[in-house]
């Protein structure tokens, strides 16, 4: 049998119960390989090749950055507490940024919630009229939070008012992704 | 010193049951447990360091150089400082350079235009904390000892890194 990183509970042995290859191979030497090889990144990395978003925003309410480039799907397992970690340079002509995630077009990042805008944002920054700064946060997404399965992420930004916002991809490095906590220490 | 890893057996049908075989066992658990690591913090016992550079420098590779052996899982690099640029509008970029010929960026041997950071200093000589933590995906550095050293470069003036006493900063890789 070929091993594979890929996690089963680890066996509750009996006295007098077979050793058998595939047992080591399943309880040891696989689960040891998938501990190994966590955590899963799921998400965006750029290295510098994405295009910089410009976001004109007349619309008060929570907007997707960049829906193509700053969203991505991610498998998640039942049980598993997640880690979602954002990392982009920004700028805005005026105001405050104000970020979250939306999950399935649905869920709040923050605290899971369902409303048409989010309760809470994960990262605030208010400087200077179109002085670039450094967006860099992680935000935990408890295991229950999310059914098991397939789930889209979509990062959102809040506009108060009729402002103007950059994020800034090409020539930068950029991520936005999901990891397991798994070997970590959880937030 | 750090037990390292090595790939999970694959075990066949008789395969004997020794001692050294379950120790291999015990010895990659005790990896997970503990992994390769070097964190390098100062604790306001270094000097303020002033750059100017308007390419890649060290920040102070006496105390900021990170040395470990990987083991192809994902690699955790952080870096928390705290600095000032003396004129408002310039900019001060980051990168961290591997064995002295890739950087984390690009992951070649030239960086990216704007580094893993880019600040721009908004009032002149405004002390602020610049901080990343990104994760490099399993796989990407090939298993190995590796050495890590931050990078910094500004568009003009001088930045000034803050490492006397009173400030704290850190830079670490961690499997």
């Amino acid at each position: 049998m070929a091993l594979s990183a890929l996690w089963t509970p680890p066996n509750r042995w009996e006295t007098g119960e077979p050793m058998a290859a595939v047992k080591f191979n399943t309880f040891f030497s696989n689960n040891l390989l998938f501990l190994h090889q966590s955590p899963v990144i799921q998400g965006v990395i750029n290295r510098g090749t994405g295009t910089d978003i410009t976001v004109g925003v007349l619309t008060v309410g929570a907007q997707p950055l960049d829906s193509q480039q700053l969203s991505f799907y991610a498998d998640i397992e039942e049980g598993v507490d997640y880690n979602l970690s954002t990392h982009l340079t920004m700028a805005s002509n005026s105001s405050m940024t104000q970020l979250t995630t939306l999950i399935d077009g649905t869920t709040w990042s923050a605290d899971g919630s369902n409303g048409a805008q989010p309760n809470i944002y994960e990262y605030k920054y208010r400087t200077s009229v179109g002085y670039q700064y450094l967006a860099s946060f992680t935000t935990p997404i408890p295991s229950g939070m999310l059914s098991p399965g397939r789930h889209t992420f979509t990062l959102m930004h809040y506009n108060n008012a009729a402002n103007t916002w950059w994020a800034y991809l090409s020539g930068h490095y950029a991520h936005y992704y999901l990891t397991r906590t798994s070997g970590l220490t959880k937030l | 010193m750090t037990t390292l890893w090595t790939t999970p057996r694959e075990w066949l049908t008789k395969d004997a049951i020794t001692k050294e075989r379950l120790n291999a066992i015990s010895d990659n658990l005790t990896y997970l447990h503990t992994p390769s690591s070097s964190i390098k913090t100062v604790r306001g016992t270094g000097a303020d360091a002033p750059i100017t550079s308007l390419t890649p420098i060290q920040i102070d590779d006496a105390l900021f150089t990170a040395s470990l052996e990987t083991t192809g899982r994902v690699l955790n690099v952080n870096f928390l400082m705290t600095m000032a640029n003396a004129t408002a509008g310039a900019y001060t970029h980051i990168d961290v350079l591997m064995d002295g010929v890739t950087y984390l960026s690009s992951l070649t041997g030239t960086q990216l235009t704007y580094g893993l950071l880019r600040d721009r200093q908004s009032g002149a000589a405004y002390v602020h904390a610049l901080s990343f933590d990104i994760k490099i995906p399993a796989g990407t550095i090939t298993a190995g000892a590796h050495v890590f050293v931050p990078r910094v470069w500004v568009s003009g003036s001088t930045s000034t890194f803050y490492l006397s006493a009173g400030y704290f900063a850190q830079f670490g890789v961690r499997e």
